[in-house]
């Protein structure tokens, strides 16, 4: 396993604040999944997800398009999710073609669901940690454009709203 | 044991969550690990108490709760994928890569 990204993603305080939201209400789950339905039509793109990286997996909380043992598993390993390093990086991560792609060209997850390009932008939690990220998919190389980052960051601002509603006390 | 790494993704073991554990919980780890074993009656050395231990990280505080999740998570994808590869090889043009149909 990849201990080295787990220590990196496993920073006790950004877990611990992961761990401060209601992650499994419902409700949550039904306006996060709007938020990724609506970024996926604005964008055109064939998958959108809310997450939250956790030190080993990405876990969905927000979605659309996903299908199959991602949608059973609600996430995928930590180190095969794009959103990693839109979390590690702290600001916007994209990839244009992730086929040709050398830093992605090996990733399993890409090769198994035929996705090409993504573009995602973090989720920043009061305490400054990058906690997940909101991001498109898709399945054609693309070159995103600054209109796409503006929905994704609209999309971002409002999840992290609707997360500070489902605080834990 | 399952043995098989599909796509190279091993299936998570109990010092899987016990490094998880320790991580994420910095300092107090060994305490809380040390808790955990003893509400489950497990030793650690087990090869088949992981189950038992996911159920009691998922009962205890939410910190502890995510590493449940996130080793879940890996169990899932790996039990799911695991299953694909038998029937379809990972090298093979039918495998889902070509099928589009995970996601």
């Amino acid at each position: 396993m990849s201990t080295d990204l787990f220590d990196r993603l496993g920073v006790p305080e950004r877990i611990r604040e992961i761990a401060g939201y209601d992650l499994f209400d419902p409700d949550l789950r039904t306006s996060l999944d709007a938020i990724a339905q609506r970024s996926a039509g604005l964008l055109e793109a064939p998958v959108s997800l809310v997450s939250m990286v956790l030190d080993m997996s990405q876990f969905i909380i927000g979605s659309h398009g996903v299908a199959g043992w991602v949608a059973e598993a609600q996430g995928t390993p930590a180190e095969w999710a794009l959103c990693t390093h839109t979390v590690l990086a702290g600001e916007p991560y994209c990839v244009v073609d992730g086929r040709t792609d050398p830093r992605h060209a090996d990733n399993p997850f890409l090769r198994m669901t035929g996705l090409r390009s993504y573009l995602g932008v973090p989720l920043i939690g009061r305490g400054g940690h990058a906690l997940g990220a909101h991001c498109v998919i898709d399945a054609r190389p693309r070159i995103f454009s600054d209109v796409d980052l503006a929905v994704l960051n609209d999309g971002a601002e409002k999840s992290m709203k609707l997360l500070d509603a489902y605080r834990l006390r | 044991m399952i043995t098989e790494t599909p796509y190279g993704l091993a299936r998570p073991t109990m010092d899987d969550a016990r490094a998880a554990i320790h991580r994420v919980h910095a300092g107090d780890g060994p305490q809380v690990w040390s808790r955990l074993l003893k509400a489950t009656g497990l030793t650690g050395d087990e090869g088949d108490g992981l189950e038992r231990m996911l159920a009691a990280m998922h009962d205890a505080d939410p910190t502890s709760r995510l590493c449940a999740l996130a080793l879940r998570i890996r169990i899932t994808s790996h039990t799911q994928l695991a299953a694909a590869a038998r029937v379809i090889p990972p090298s093979s043009p039918l495998s889902p890569s070509s099928s589009g149909e995970m996601l």
